[in-house]
């Protein structure tokens, strides 16, 4: 995420979390309303009003933290780098508690932390259910509300004063009175029937939206196996397309031969001066023409190459329109030419990049492309700070058809297979969460060696 | 597993803050008196209130059936005094009830002290309920139950957890009888032997 994107997101968690402090002041008249019929159900022993009077404070309260939770999740997941870890998790409970203590010191009020506990403890494990996509929030909201209505009923509940519950001034209020009136019976089965209800609502909820992510993500992925057998298909049709050009240049080459061979008769014969000069510039472009004609078709054919060329042909190659992930290039300057085969070269690169981009779609990140020389070998550098690769799999993953996402697994095996071709290396390394780096080192072109040792 | 491991730990941290509360349910009444060998207290009793709690009003209608000549007046000042022989101070602070009386607790302790020192004064008994229970054991309403304890002839509180030993040993200190009662309506006992 770019970085006045992620004040921007702070400063909305800030907000909500200090709107959420600052409610009481907004809803003096709720409170006082409330403070009210604690009262008035007392004079008039009415215990209806003082249910009615508890559902009120309930939602009172609900609102205060429904602002703080949100606030403290926005935060929380804007300052950690990967959603749902554990350092993201601390946050979010270390925001939210200490927002409860400045609750409670700002308006000398003492309302039990252990509510706090049991609800974090409860919304981090569920939030293992829900599916942490586009609508995120709003399911977080969800779960997280009927939670609340659910686990502040202990508050109320005259048997849980004796373990920390219900230490607000409200909840201490109306439990006096419920005792008073009904001598704890009211309370003690209302409010753990509503604890329950709420609660029960909550989990079916969330099961509801895990079990419908799941369904999604199944009809997601026959979709994706359903294009991946149409695309396999069009590279089948491809390779026949291929194979048939492959087999009309080879064809090419024996009328090549013939047209040479009748051209030097031709020049034995005719002996003018000017015909003799057409046929020696007919012979070099049959030469060209046949030199063409074997790149395309011989795998170890190489040529000489800048650098900063084979990087701008690769990058065209490589689609990345993801504004989640920066791209970082350096390319030293003034490097020795590579004498490779532009053609498989570039692609073992994009092959490599393209498995940097794979990891960073889901959370964004950076991608660096380094090339660097270093003695009588040029290094490219390609690293990425995605998920990464455990060490147990660092052997496997070079092993032709391995793949951890669904694909054909031969990117690796063909990258290490060009590499070699060069007479070069490649290694893989990777802390998971930190970064995972591939090394692709060749020696410096030896053709150049040669004509620098011609030309002096 | 490693997922889960917060969500465990704060579920953890809950049942061990539930275990140590409650480990403290079984407070020790050595010095407790069931009720008052002999009366102190005459009518017409003014029962005001420490703090603004509900409590308060609770307590004025749990002994409403005891038929007293009582006056319940949370707010109630030293010069209202002169129509009373008894004081009684129900402690218990509550934010909500003080924002009612746009006062701040400063302003509420100073009529507090003053009602004490009225009554050491004229001099009428003084009786300090606490009836609050375990719920009601934050810092201010100590403050309360610390400041009105040195002048009272008489404390009578719930018996709950932790506090009621504090407060034990605070009565203790200022050598007064302490009653501590199971639940608010056995109050009416202690409260009657005060007067009859
Ligand atoms: N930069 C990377 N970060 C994390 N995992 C990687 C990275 N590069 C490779 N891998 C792992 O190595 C496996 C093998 O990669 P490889 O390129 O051989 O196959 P693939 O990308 O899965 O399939 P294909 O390239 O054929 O479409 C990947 O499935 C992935 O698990
Ligand atoms: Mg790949």
């Amino acid at each position: 995420m770019k970085d006045d994107k992620k004040i921007a997101y702070v400063a909305l968690g800030c907000f909500l979390i200090l709107f959420g402090i600052l409610f009481p002041v907004q809803s003096m008249k709720w409170s006082s309303w409330i403070y009210e019929n604690i009262e008035i159900s007392l004079e008039s022993t009415d215990s209806g009003r003082l249910v009615m009077t508890a559902l009120s404070y309930i939602t009172w309260y609900s609102i205060t933290f429904s602002f703080i939770y949100m606030g403290a999740m926005v935060i929380s997941h804007t300052l950690s780098k990967r959603f749902f870890s554990i350092w993201n998790q601390l946050m979010f409970s270390g925001i939210v508690l200490a927002s409860v203590l400045v609750y409670n010191r700002m308006y000398h009020e003492h309302y039990a932390y252990i509510i706090h506990f049991l609800l974090l403890g409860i919304m981090l494990f569920l939030m293992n259910f829900i599916p942490k996509q586009r609508y995120f929030y709003v399911t977080f909201l969800l779960i997280l509300v009927f939670m609340l209505f659910s686990v502040q009923w202990l508050n109320l509940i005259p048997a849980l004063s004796n373990f920390g519950f219900g230490t607000d001034d409200f909840a201490v209020s109306m439990k006096i009175t419920d005792e008073y009136l009904t001598n704890q019976k009211l309370f003690n089965t209302f409010s753990t029937i509503l604890f329950g209800v709420f609660f029960l609502i909550a989990i079916i909820i969330t099961t509801l939206l895990h079990l419908f992510s799941k369904q999604i993500m199944i009809s997601r992925q026959y979709q994706q196996q359903t294009e991946e057998l149409r695309e396999t298909k069009g590279a089948l049709i491809e390779t026949n397309v291929y194979k048939e050009i492959h087999s009309l240049v080879h064809d090419l080459k024996s009328p090549l031969v013939t047209v040479e061979g009748l051209i030097s008769l031709l020049s034995l014969k005719v002996q003018d001066e000017k015909s003799q000069s057409y046929f020696e510039r007919i012979s070099t472009s049959l030469e060209k023409m046949k030199d063409m004609v074997s790149e395309i078709l011989y795998e170890d054919t190489k040529r000489e190459l800048e650098v900063q060329e084979l990087v701008n042909y690769v990058r065209s190659h490589v689609r990345q329109e993801d504004p989640d992930i920066a791209f970082h290039m350096q390319v030293e300057e003034n490097l020795p030419n590579l004498y490779i085969n532009k053609i498989r070269f570039a692609r073992a690169l994009s092959n490599v990049l393209e498995n940097a981009l794979r990891s960073l779609k889901d959370e964004g990140g950076n991608l660096y492309l380094d090339v660097e020389q270093h003695e009588q070998s040029i290094h490219f550098l390609i690293e990425d700070d995605g998920p990464g690769i455990d060490a147990a799999w660092l052997e496997t993953i070079w092993e032709e058809g391995f793949s951890t996402k669904n694909s054909s697994g031969i990117g690796l095996p063909f990258v290490k297979n060009v590499v070699h071709q060069h007479g070069g290396t490649v290694s893989m390394e990777s802390e998971p969460d930190v970064y995972t780096r591939v090394k692709i080192e060749i020696p410096v072109s030896e053709k150049e060696d040669e004509e620098d040792d011609s030309g002096y | 597993m490693k997922k889960y491991s917060i969500a465990i730990i704060l579920l953890l941290i809950s049942i061990g803050t539930i275990l140590l509360q409650s480990r403290s349910v079984s407070p020790e009444t050595k010095y407790t008196w069931p009720n008052l060998p002999a009366p102190i207290g005459e009518e017409p009793i003014l029962i005001t209130s420490a703090g603004q709690a509900t409590e308060g009003k609770v307590f004025s209608y749990v002994t409403k059936d005891l038929h007293f000549e009582t006056d319940y007046r949370p707010r109630a000042l030293s010069t209202d005094l002169y129509e009373y022989e008894t004081l009684v101070l129900v402690t218990g602070y509550s934010p909500h009830g003080l924002n009612q009386t746009y006062r701040s607790i400063e302003e509420e302790k100073q009529r507090v002290d003053k009602l004490l020192q009225q009554a050491e004064r004229k001099p009428i008994p003084i009786i300090v309920v606490h009836v609050g229970g375990a719920a009601r054991d934050d810092q201010y309403t100590w403050e309360f139950l610390r400041q009105s304890l040195p002048y009272a002839d008489y404390v009578i509180g719930l018996r709950q957890m932790e506090q009621s030993t504090q407060l034990q040993r605070l009565a203790e200190k200022h050598s007064i009888p302490v009653t501590l009662v199971e639940e608010l309506n056995d109050i009416r006992t202690p409260f009657n032997s005060a007067f009859r």
